[in-house]
């Protein structure tokens, strides 16, 4: 009793659907496998002045930092020859300085920052580089060269803290990124020129997802400027770590 | 520094987030970091203002061996009906729609059957499953047909990490189960593999001669067994530029008994799926998926072969993500599957093809997000079918947010109803149309530690349903029905506490009989409570659901029901886990589907043991 219906054939929008299907696949893996290298730490120009991994401080208006706090030297073996002098002057530093976070600490700081740029600017060459080359830091006098290598300690710091205080709330989530549940950590290096302005953004460690990378390189690149830094050059190599992360619920 | 852990959604799902948070702040400073984060949103369903309920890996272990139906078992808008624990038939029923009415996707292709047009949630084993998203409301606009009440999706894929995992269960009716899972990383290559096993000899599904809907039942007092045999292997490859590439398969197999006739079904059901992914260029990600899902029953007679219907799926999609200035997403896709139909039967047809293109428009203003998605489906059986839907989303505070959706959905006519062949009782239709639906909903969103509260209120009209025509012996486009609801879930955490309770208010209408919807209760309530105390845990659930009509014509009732299950935990060593749980401790008898009794007060007791 049942009358067959007339069949439907597959119509031509169908058929031109699925020529389209099959060109994009071939497009696609033509694309996927032959698309860029990937953004890798290599990248990024080497440092021009050294690596310190600085922790950040907390804010100076909120408590009294200790800008010149032990560096993470280790985690940064290959410092560059220009490096070692302000490695010495910091290992000139005492510990009990380095602890010292009275409420004096702010005030040095600053003072240690003006006097840098006045040596700065009487002799730039003065300040990254002391003349005498001491592969026994510790004991070299450190007053030519601490107040200069904490002065520029500080002024990093400072940067860092208010790049991470200031412009956190600037980085967002990718949507393409979240609709995919892609997650990871981003390391940026970046310079900061002496008007305040971040420059030289670049991907130090990529989270893997390329998404991700460019989202975090591009947000850092678009912080306004933060002011005059203090300091009479451009302070390099600075860095933020980034980490995407996605949360249940 | 790479933390390749942070990458993974399953252990952070695991509640493994502060350990590895704490992993990373060895490479970088935590003062130095930037934490940003966002809601995960359902994996692919490519929305964030979705009515979502999640199940992870861990919950499923938590809550024990029982089915797939359990674990969902009066989660927010859901409602089940079982002719029975351990692989028997089961129909679920999201936001009080029909069976058919909701979208079973695993690992993101298409599964069940064709010619019932229903998936077999039975028949997937838990063992086999890692997460489970129950996505609410109408998603035709990115999916196609069926997806009415929701999308059930199911992944088996586990997050990275490598090791060992295995289990052993024994307990009440003979049952025993195992499962054995590694996986592991080879460079770029992450790989999965999980094998399982159930056996059980199952307790008499149905009593003898009660007179249900269909008439008395058969009178057939034997134990109705179940094996189910199941495995899982997948690799995912990524590329130097971040592309992946994947396979994966699934395959379980085994056999389930019922009473009467036939009474006993050995099935397959077998997913593959196949995807290349990555970006053409910054901010145009592309993805090409290809799958196959089948479905296969041998339906027998005393051991004699009686019936087969199989059911074969082939599916491709392609999908475009661009990332469109002022933080818009739009997502261009095209899609096609062919349903091929193998059965004793004489189906007057046994293929259709499907193809269809959609586009999604995901955008964020401010405090404000909106969605509009837009798809067109053309059908060898029925023609062409749009659907379309608008979501808006504001931020009323940081943790609290309203929704507000209007959607379109229909549901495909199946084989049955379509090419049954004539047998001068009943003969398909080949004129049907789908049925079409119209869905708008209203919800909130809190989330406020420890607590997270969701809350819904919607309304459903559905059009031209399909039910029998007594006078032409054959199936049309008759009823219309009407369902509004309301559904929450509250969830707390704190000290070794863990609180749930989801909550589901029905009330649905035949609007041409005037009847009740069938087999939909009108209160739903699933209650959880868990207690941690160092190395122990102990839990508790509630399910609880007031009466039903079992019968469109709503003659037979089934009175509600309260189901008290505990567990308890004991974490020996960080490798070796011992669980029990006591299923119906108040031994209540209760049914959900006429004349199928659900198990009396059963116990189990599980082995685990992981790699550290």
């Amino acid at each position: 009793m049942t009358t067959q219906a007339p069949r439907r054939r597959s119509s031509p929008v169908a058929r031109a659907l699925l020529a389209a299907l099959a060109g994009h696949a071939l497009l696609l893996g033509i694309l996927i496998t032959s698309s860029n290298p990937p953004r890798t730490a290599a990248s990024g120009a080497p440092p021009a002045l050294m690596l310190v991994r600085l922790p950040a401080t907390p804010t100076p208006a909120e408590s009294a930092p200790a800008p010149h706090q032990v560096p993470t030297d280790h985690t940064h073996p290959a410092t560059t020859p220009a490096a070692r002098p302000t490695l010495a002057a910091k290992g000139a530093t005492s510990p009990s300085a380095v602890r010292g976070s009275g409420p004096g600490a702010s005030a040095q700081a600053a003072d240690a920052i003006a006097t840098a740029a006045l040596a700065a600017e009487s002799a730039p060459s003065a300040a990254p580089a002391p003349s005498t080359p001491s592969p026994d830091g510790p004991t070299q006098p450190a007053a030519e060269s601490a107040p200069t290598a904490d002065a520029l300690n500080a002024v990093r710091n400072d940067i860092q803290a208010r790049i991470h205080r200031d412009f956190s709330r600037h980085f967002s989530y990718p949507p393409l990124a979240r609709r995919h549940g892609w997650e990871g950590a981003v390391r940026l290096g970046y310079d900061v020129t002496p008007e305040g302005r971040v420059i030289n953004v670049r991907v130090l460690a990529s989270s893997g997802y390329p998404v991700l990378d460019r989202n975090a390189q591009e947000t850092l690149s678009r912080v306004p400027p933060l002011g005059p830094t203090g300091w009479p050059r451009p302070v390099e190599a600075l860095e933020l770590a980034v980490h995407y992360q996605l949360m249940e619920g | 520094m790479d933390t390749p852990l942070l990458r993974h959604r399953s252990l952070l799902a695991c509640g493994l987030l502060l350990p590895l948070v704490a992993t990373s702040a060895q490479a970088v400073d935590a003062d130095d970091t930037v934490i940003v984060t966002a809601t995960r949103t359902a994996e692919s369903v490519d929305d964030t203002l979705a009515s979502v309920t999640v199940l992870t890996r861990a919950d499923i272990e938590r809550l024990g061996p029982g089915g797939l139906p359990e674990l969902l078992a009066g989660q927010p808008g859901v409602d089940v009906s079982s002719t029975g624990s351990f692989g028997k038939a089961t129909s679920l029923s999201l936001r009080g729609t029909n069976p058919g009415q909701t979208l079973v996707l695993i690992d993101g292709v298409r599964v069940g059957s064709a010619t019932t047009g229903t998936a077999a949630l039975e028949l997937i084993p838990t063992d086999q499953i890692e997460r489970i998203e129950i996505v609410r409301g109408p998603r035709a606009s990115l999916y196609g047909a069926d997806a009415i009440g929701g999308v059930i999706q199911i992944f088996t894929r586990p997050g990275a990490g490598s090791g060992w995992q295995a289990s052993a269960t024994g307990g009440s009716f003979g049952t025993w189960s195992g499962r054995a899972a590694t996986r592991g990383e080879v460079g770029d290559t992450r790989y999965y593999l999980t094998v399982s096993g159930l056996t059980s000899d199952g307790y008499d599904i149905q009593r003898d001669g009660a007179v249900g809907s269909f008439g008395p039942s058969p009178v057939e007092p034997d134990d109705d067994r179940y094996r189910n045999t199941a495995v899982n292997l997948g690799v995912n490859h990524r590329l130097a530029n971040g592309a992946e590439l994947g396979a994966q398969v699934l395959r379980a197999q085994g056999r389930t008994d019922y009473d009467g006739f036939p009474n006993r079904t050995d099935f397959v059901q077998q997913v593959l799926s196949a995807h290349l992914g990555g970006e053409i260029s910054a901010g145009w990600y592309s993805r090409i998926a290809l799958g196959q899902s089948r479905d296969e029953a041998d339906n027998l007679i005393d051991g004699a072969d009686y019936s087969t219907f199989d059911t074969r799926r082939s599916s491709a999609s392609w999908q475009n993500d661009l990332s469109l200035p002022g933080r818009q997403l739009l997502t261009l896709g095209l899609d096609g599957w062919r349903d091929a139909v193998d059965s004793t039967m004489a189906f007057t047809e046994d293929t259709r093809d499907n193809w269809a293109v959609f586009a999604q428009d995901q955008i964020a203003l401010g405090r404000q997000q909106f969605i509009f998605g837009l798809r067109r489906d053309d059908n060898q059986a029925f023609g062409s079918e749009t659907t379309g839907n608008a979501t808006w989303g504001v931020a009323l505070r940081d943790n609290l947010r309203l929704t507000a959706s209007y959607g379109t959905a229909y549901k495909a006519p199946t084989f049955n109803d379509l090419y049954y062949p004539n047998d001068g009782f009943y003969g398909g239709n080949p004129d049907l149309k789908p049925e079409t639906a119209r869905n708008a909903e209203l919800g909130l969103h809190y989330g406020l530690a420890p607590f997270t509260l969701s809350a819904s209120v919607f309304h459903n009209d559905i059009d031209d349903l399909i039910v029998f025509d007594a006078a032409n012996n054959t199936v049309n486009n008759i009823d219309r029905a009407r369902i509004q609801g309301a559904e929450g879930s509250v969830e707390y955490r704190a000290g070794g506490w863990r609180g749930y309770a989801a909550l589901t208010a029905l009330d649905t209408e035949n609007r041409t009989t005037g009847a009740e919807l069938p087999r939909r209760a009108d209160l739903t309530s699933r209650l959880e409570l868990d207690r941690t105390f160092g190395a122990y845990r102990l839990g508790a659930t509630l399910l609880a659901q007031d009466g039903r009509y079992d019968d469109t014509a709503n003659t037979v009732s089934l009175a509600g029901y309260g189901r008290l299950d505990l567990r308890a935990e004991w974490q020996m060593t960080p490798q070796w886990a011992l669980r029990a749980r006591i299923e119906n401790v108040l031994d209540r008898d209760y049914e959900t589907a006429a004349t199928y009794v659900q198990p009396d007060r059963t116990g189990y007791l599980t082995l685990a043991y992981r790699t550290p």
